[in-house]
């Protein structure tokens, strides 16, 4: 009565034939498109993983630029891929979706064309991110390790070191992270003691080490964080005690840093 | 190819390397970097034209046809108005951002709707409006501010000068020795910078430290030492072309950047082919960050965004060239 009846897209009209076989084309062409890029991607990361890994293990620098260099490079081969699909889906995709559409075919079928080829692509996506995150976990430093081996190295040379005037022991209290004056016991000699690599490495991954040691009381306040805004705040203090525990010397400096977070957070909440 | 690919990352192939070498001349005489008609399509756009309509006060970016005490007022109005329309209790935070509404609404206002000129006043206005300092503006107070003392009689400025003589490969004990310091002093001291740059909410010390490096290069102590020998020729006359044509500097950032996603150390590619030190490219690209700030044009920057994409995708291509082609080249749609 209201010209309704005449609207073929609403009233889903039977799709011809030809039709039919184009969309089933596309579509197959696109997942087996993607299908491909992922192989690659894939053979790419497999291969590059036990290299990264074998690399992270050679060395305890917490920043080792050939890691660096070679996680970006992959990551950029990766990047080059999730590139290639997207130009695809807007060179190829999307114009067979924009013709479907205008057509006059009905809506469902090109909605439906759509939606399968948009939710292939994200899986894509989310394959992509999967690898990429495996890739960063191999070039990732073991921070407890690393602290142990700092905790080991400290107890064999903390008696060790000697007085360069005289010869006399001079005990090393705690770990030193930065090439410090420390004075001889026994003639006053004001001696210039260097830390080893793998000590003044220590200052570098305390954060990290005292966040992940608190990372299940961030994640207790991430999923209750608009009722209860005190568990960030609770959060933040054990995470910087934590902090202070693994390099004392910066408690001071560390605890101004701590005024500064909780005040930023005070104001948004 | 993958595994092509990978070994040229890891090392395990010199052939890249040697194609590499064979096409450095062609790196080192970049193409003409625009045309004439690039030119014509900045004139036709430019907002630069709206700017003749009015005046502003090249400290604070006020109109000149207003006083600053009139606008603050009008200002505090608005905001009052706007603060009475909420229905709960704001945070400082959301406070901070209603009267930031105001006067942003308001200098549209009062001042031609020009939206660059609005991005300059925020820019220049950014530590009342945002709590944050920008750079190129002069808004960091050093004089009677406990956080910019020096430390063991290191200035900022001073820090700033070591950081760019260790980036530009001269020696620890050279530079130490330069500015009279031991090294246990400095270790304290580079422990102890970066904590004052945590400790400082406004970022003004980062922002002071960024203006510093810019001009580390005529740090009085440190500017007659010999940075590491560059390995291109003309390394200078890069460098000058590098201060004063803005499309070699994007051409080089673009460079770098495809460098990197090749796995190349992109600073080390540039010192190879240009001759141009990591710490001279950083020292350069605060001064056009600065101008680019100080003189806000958006059209401009996305004419030269454009063109570092296209120059990045241009090097790209090269580097993947020299490295047997990309993982999926071959898989067609």
């Amino acid at each position: 009565m209201f010209g309704l009846s005449g609207n073929n897209k609403e009233a889903g009209d039977p799709v011809p034939p030809e039709w039919t076989e184009q969309i089933r084309e596309t579509r197959e062409r696109w997942f087996a498109f993607l299908q491909k890029l992922e192989e690659r991607v894939e053979e790419l990361c497999q291969a590059a993983i036990p290299e990264l890994k074998a690399m992270r293990s050679s060395t305890d620098a917490v920043y080792e630029a050939n890691i660096g260099q070679v996680w970006s490079g992959i990551r950029g081969q990766i990047n080059q891929v999730r590139e290639k699909a997207r130009q695809t889906e807007e060179q190829k995709i999307r114009p067979f979706y924009r013709r479907l559409d205008s057509t006059g075919i009905a809506y469902t079928t090109a909605l439906q064309f759509s939606e399968a080829c948009a939710e292939r692509y994200r899986r894509f996506e989310v394959f992509c991110h999967n690898w990429q995150e495996q890739l960063e976990a191999a070039t990732k430093q073991d921070h407890e390790a690393l602290y142990q081996k700092i905790l080991n190295e400290h107890e064999q040379l903390k008696h060790q070191f000697k007085c360069l005037q005289c010869g006399a022991p001079i005990y090393l209290e705690k770990i030193y992270f930065s090439t410090s004056y420390l004075q001889c016991p026994a003639c006053r000699t004001q001696n210039t003691y260097e830390p080893s690599t793998l000590a003044k490495s220590l200052s570098w991954i305390a954060r990290d080490l005292a966040e992940e040691r608190t990372a299940h009381l961030l994640d207790a306040y991430n999923k209750d964080a608009a009722r209860n805004p005190d568990l960030y705040r609770s959060y933040l203090r054990s995470m910087f005690d934590e902090w202070n525990r693994i390099v004392p010397d910066m408690a001071a400096s560390n605890e101004k840093f701590y005024q500064r977070l909780l005040d930023d957070f005070n104001k948004s909440v | 190819m993958f595994k092509k690919f990978l070994n040229n990352l890891l090392g395990n192939e010199d052939e890249p390397q040697k194609q590499q070498e064979q096409t450095q001349s062609a790196f080192s005489q970049p193409a003409a970097p625009h045309t004439d008609q690039d030119d014509d399509d900045d004139d036709d756009t430019s907002p630069i034209q709206d700017h003749h309509q009015y005046q502003f006060d090249p400290q604070t970016q006020h109109g000149t046809h207003y006083s600053k005490a009139a606008f603050d007022a009008a200002a505090n109005q608005h905001y009052e108005g706007l603060l009475a329309d909420q229905d709960e209790a704001p945070s400082e935070n959301e406070k901070r951002n209603l009267k930031r509404e105001a006067i942003t609404q308001l200098y549209l206002q009062w001042n031609g709707h020009n939206y660059d000129q609005l991005v300059q006043f925020e820019m220049a206005n950014s530590l009342e409006l945002t709590g944050y300092a920008t750079q190129g503006f002069n808004q960091v107070k050093e004089e009677g501010n406990p956080l910019y003392e020096p430390i063991h009689g290191i200035s900022l400025y001073d820090y700033a000068g070591i950081a760019h003589a260790m980036t530009q490969g001269i020696p620890e004990a050279t530079i130490l020795k330069a500015m009279g310091i031991e090294k246990a002093v400095w270790e304290e001291v580079n422990l102890l910078w970066p904590e004052r740059m945590k400790e400082d909410a406004s970022f003004g010390i980062m922002t002071k430290y960024g203006e510093y490096f810019a001009i580390a290069g005529e740090h009085p102590k440190l500017a007659n030492l010999k940075p590491a020998a560059a390995t291109a020729t003309g390394g200078n006359a890069n460098l000058e072309k590098l201060k004063t044509d803005r499309y070699f500097y994007e051409e080089l950032c673009g460079a770098r950047t495809a460098a990197y996603e090749y796995g190349l150390d992109g600073a080390q590619w540039i010192l190879e082919h240009f001759g141009i030190n990591l710490s001279d490219f950083q020292a350069v690209a605060m001064d056009w960050m600065t101008a680019q700030n100080q003189q806000f044009n958006s059209n401009e920057i996305h004419h030269y965004m454009d063109y570092q994409l296209q120059k990045q995708k241009e090097y790209a291509e090269r580097f993947a060239k020299e490295q047997g082609g990309n993982i999926a080249d071959d898989v067609e749609f």
